[in-house]
């Protein structure tokens, strides 16, 4: 067991460092404190007149959380509606959605996949993630906890970070907002909820191993409320009626005595807590496939503000697609009206299609917006949903960052995001590539392909002169206009489709323009059947020598 | 720290020496990209077309010579670029083989077809300042075209690091634009196939020149006169006894 070999700091300060280091177990807990909240912000276009409102979130026995305004504003936890309307009249309130909480809570988690294979969701508010094995790929504990802050930011989610050698260790000092890790500065100090109070800082820490000292004198001055459902509400007022409201009192005490006190639910805890029992928490494993949607709360009729929430799912489904090294080949937006699409009027179906598989959020969203301008869009627009129709694995150099003009770099393949780009706005037949392919007569000696088609060997491409420009159809011309510089070339040709029995002279218009000209002739099958002195043709022109 | 050694690529960047009239300058051929007729590298600023910018070929006439004029550098682009060669509404159908003849990769050629006049400008643009394309040829639509947009779009060639060429009618020379090189294309009164006549109206570096005949070759011809004239003359006895062909024309 990871957890057990790992052991307390104080058991490792005697330690000397081993020959060769088995994979460090670094475990980070991740609070949420605003979840609640903010998967009702998501909602909302955001206005900057509503950010500085007073909002509450309540459930069954009052308000269960609310922002810094309306904390400042006075209301308490646990206060009735009726109460905290009375405080401040220009009161935001929301119903609590537990069940959305905890989707919301398992994307994040999803999202925090790309940093570890390791990433649970224990508590209601908490994600875990044993980071150890990724410090040295995302240059160190603190850069990887910035890395995450800042990803968590971009999905809309103020978040705590702290680092510990146990699950729920790190939770407890989440929880208890103790910064041991410098990049957890998403919060300013006076936004964290009144769950706990910050009883110090254990200061930064520069290895893992700090980690685990800073974090256990960290943890024994955290409050004993920070174990979250861990200890019950009555175990804890019994505690704090016996004096005991800190972990390190409580871890002082003998466990087995404590044990038979307080029952082996307790004991258990605290023994994984310390990491002397395994904390089997149960890793996620990621969809295996995308598919996520936006309900708004007030109904959207203009485009550009449909892009708000089309920038949340695209931010999402990026994060999804870099957790699973994935790129994206093909989308489907949908836009269902006000009322569901149930009155008769239906919701919109845009698809998005990508030449190289994608997973940058802006190029997606470049595409998207583009299919979104030609689109029929409901004039009242309610919910969004994006789900990812293909995908497939992206190799590493797709990956890699842009370099300073745009371009990939390294890259052999022809940048697709120009041909997505055109494609979008003006559609797939817009656009056309070239090929070569084997046959004498000229008109199907090149073909259209489409540009992302792969390429093959192309065909030896023909010695005899051809011109640049090619008219389809041929036009019929007087040839008296014409004064023949070469030729013939006979191409005779086709007989299993279409038959060309030509002679192709170069002549010069007296434009001055070099031409392609031709006339038809009978083909020696049908010469042979009729009288020869027929043979005769009018003459075309079929290209420019430009 | 990435910044610092790519700094002197950077298409913002103006260089005193880009106006400086150095006898060398064609032999500096590292920005520009050489026409492949030594007599015309002379002439052009940085001794070539321009390798991020918009130039113009202003032409009545098609088939005098005016995409062999460019042949020569869509062939080293296309051979040295992973990007594009963006043909945008083109007035006839670029024709693969003679293509690849030439030594341009076909499977890098584009063609994009707008439906009007705004999709063609906007497509254009975007092949331009994405940095999508290596070079960009586009035929426009005369009347609706606008001084602006040929500033935005010179703007967006610089960016995208794009030789652009924009094919315009010799009606054109008369208006105002921003372009940084136009060229004039006439063919030769003389009827010679294998040259044809430019008038550089706009330059870098430089007064516009007179008209000047240049020697475009013509390697198609192959056969001899007599063989040409005798078959003509089959073909005109042929046609007169079937006496249809002049229903034509």
């Amino acid at each position: 067991m990871e957890q057990a070999a790992a052991r307390l700091p104080r058991d490792r300060r005697e330690q000397t460092a081993p020959a060769f280091a088995q994979p460090t177990v670094l475990w980070y807990g991740v609070r949420l404190p605003y979840l609640g909240l903010e998967i009702f912000e998501r909602r909302y276009p955001a206005r900057p007149d509503e950010r500085g409102r007073p909002t509450v979130l309540m459930d069954g026995k009052g308000v269960s959380l609310m922002n810094v305004p309306a904390r400042d504003a006075g209301i308490a936890l646990g206060s009735t509606l009726a109460t905290a309307r009375s405080i401040t009249a220009d009161l935001r309130h929301f119903n609590r959605d537990t069940d959305e909480e905890q989707r919301r809570l398992r994307l994040l988690a999803e999202a925090a996949y790309r940093y570890s294979p390791r990433v649970a969701m224990p508590a209601e508010d908490c994600l875990v993630l044993d980071a150890g094995a990724s410090l040295k790929l995302f240059g160190g504990a603190e850069a990887l906890a910035a890395s995450l802050l800042a990803l968590l930011q971009r999905l809309g989610h103020a978040a705590r970070i702290a680092a510990a050698s146990t699950p729920a260790a790190s939770m407890v000092l989440a929880r208890a907002g103790i910064p041991n890790i410098a990049a957890d500065r998403s919060l300013q100090p006076g936004d964290v909820p009144p769950t706990a109070d910050a009883q110090g800082s254990a200061g930064i820490a520069p290895s893992p191993d700090a980690y685990f000292h800073a974090s256990f004198d960290a943890l024994r001055a955290a409050p004993l409320e920070c174990a979250g459902a861990e200890i019950e509400a009555r175990d804890i007022e019994r505690l704090a009626n016996m004096g005991i409201f800190q972990f390190g009192q409580l871890l002082d005490l003998p466990r087995d005595e404590l044990g038979a006190r307080f029952g082996v639910k307790l004991q258990d805890y605290l023994a994984r807590l310390a990491g002397d029992a395994p904390d089997p928490v149960r890793p996620i494993v990621p969809r295996e496939k995308f598919s996520s949607s936006l309900h708004l709360i007030e109904s959207v009729s203009d485009r550009e503000a449909l892009l708000f929430p089309m920038r949340r799912l695209v931010s999402e489904l990026a994060t999804w697609l870099s957790a699973k090294q994935l790129g994206v080949r093909s989308l489907t937006w949908r836009f269902e009206p006000l009322g569901g699409g149930n009155d008769g009027r239906d919701g919109c179906e845009l698809t998005a299609k990508f030449a190289d598989p994608r997973l940058d959020a802006k190029g997606i969203l470049a595409v998207s917006k583009l299919e979104l301008e030609g689109a029929e869009v409901p004039d009242e627009v309610m919910s969004v949903r994006l789900a990812v129709a293909a995908a497939e694995p992206v190799r590493p150099d797709q990956v890699g960052p842009a370099d300073l003009f745009g371009a990939k770099q390294a890259s052999e393949g022809l940048p697709m995001e120009l041909v997505d780009l055109i494609s979008a706005r003006l559609g797939r037949d817009a656009l056309q590539g070239l090929a070569l392919s084997d046959d004498h007569r000229p008109e199907f000696a090149w073909t259209p392909r489409s540009p992302n088609a792969k390429r093959g060997t192309p065909p030896e491409g023909s010695f005899h002169p051809r011109p640049l420009w090619l008219f389809e159809p041929p036009r019929p011309i007087d040839i008296d206009h014409f004064r023949c510089l070469s030729g013939p070339e006979r191409i005779e040709s086709g007989w299993w489709g279409e038959i060309v029995a030509r002679d192709y002279f170069i002549a010069v218009h007296g434009s001055g323009a070099q031409c392609w000209i031709y006339a038809n002739r009978k083909s020696g099958a049908e010469r042979r059947s009729e009288d020869s002195q027929n043979a005769q043709g009018a003459w075309f022109l079929h290209g420019y020598f430009a | 720290m990435h910044i610092q050694p790519r700094l002197p690529d950077h298409p913002d960047l103006w260089r005193a020496r880009e106006l400086a009239t150095d006898p060398n300058r064609h032999l500096n051929s590292t920005n520009n990209h050489s026409t492949g007729f030594d007599q015309f590298d002379e002439l052009l600023h940085g001794g070539g077309w321009p390798a991020a910018g918009l130039m113009e070929l202003l032409c009545d006439v098609h088939g005098i010579g005016e995409l062999r004029l460019l042949a020569s550098a869509l062939t080293r682009v296309s051979r040295n670029e992973a990007r594009w060669i963006t043909w945008i509404n083109p007035p006839f159908v670029p024709y693969a083989p003679a293509l690849a003849r030439v030594g341009i990769d076909v499977g890098k050629v584009l063609v994009i077809h707008p439906k009007s006049h705004r999709e063609a400008l906007w497509a254009l643009e975007q092949a331009l300042k994405t940095g999508a394309s290596s070079a960009a040829l586009a035929w426009l639509d005369e009347s609706a075209l606008t001084t602006t947009d040929i500033r935005r779009l010179q703007l967006a060639a610089v960016t995208g690091r794009t030789w652009t060429t924009l094919f315009r009618p010799a009606s054109a020379a008369d208006k105002a634009s921003m372009a940084e090189l136009r060229i004039l294309v006439e063919s030769e009164p003389a009827g010679r196939c294998d040259r044809l006549a430019f008038t550089i109206l706009k330059r870098r570096g430089g007064w516009p020149t007179s008209r000047i005949a240049l020697d475009v070759g013509h390697a198609p011809i192959r056969r001899e006169r007599t063989v040409v004239g005798e078959q003509l003359a089959f073909w005109r006895h042929s046609h007169a006894n079937a006496g249809g062909y002049r229903t034509a024309s």
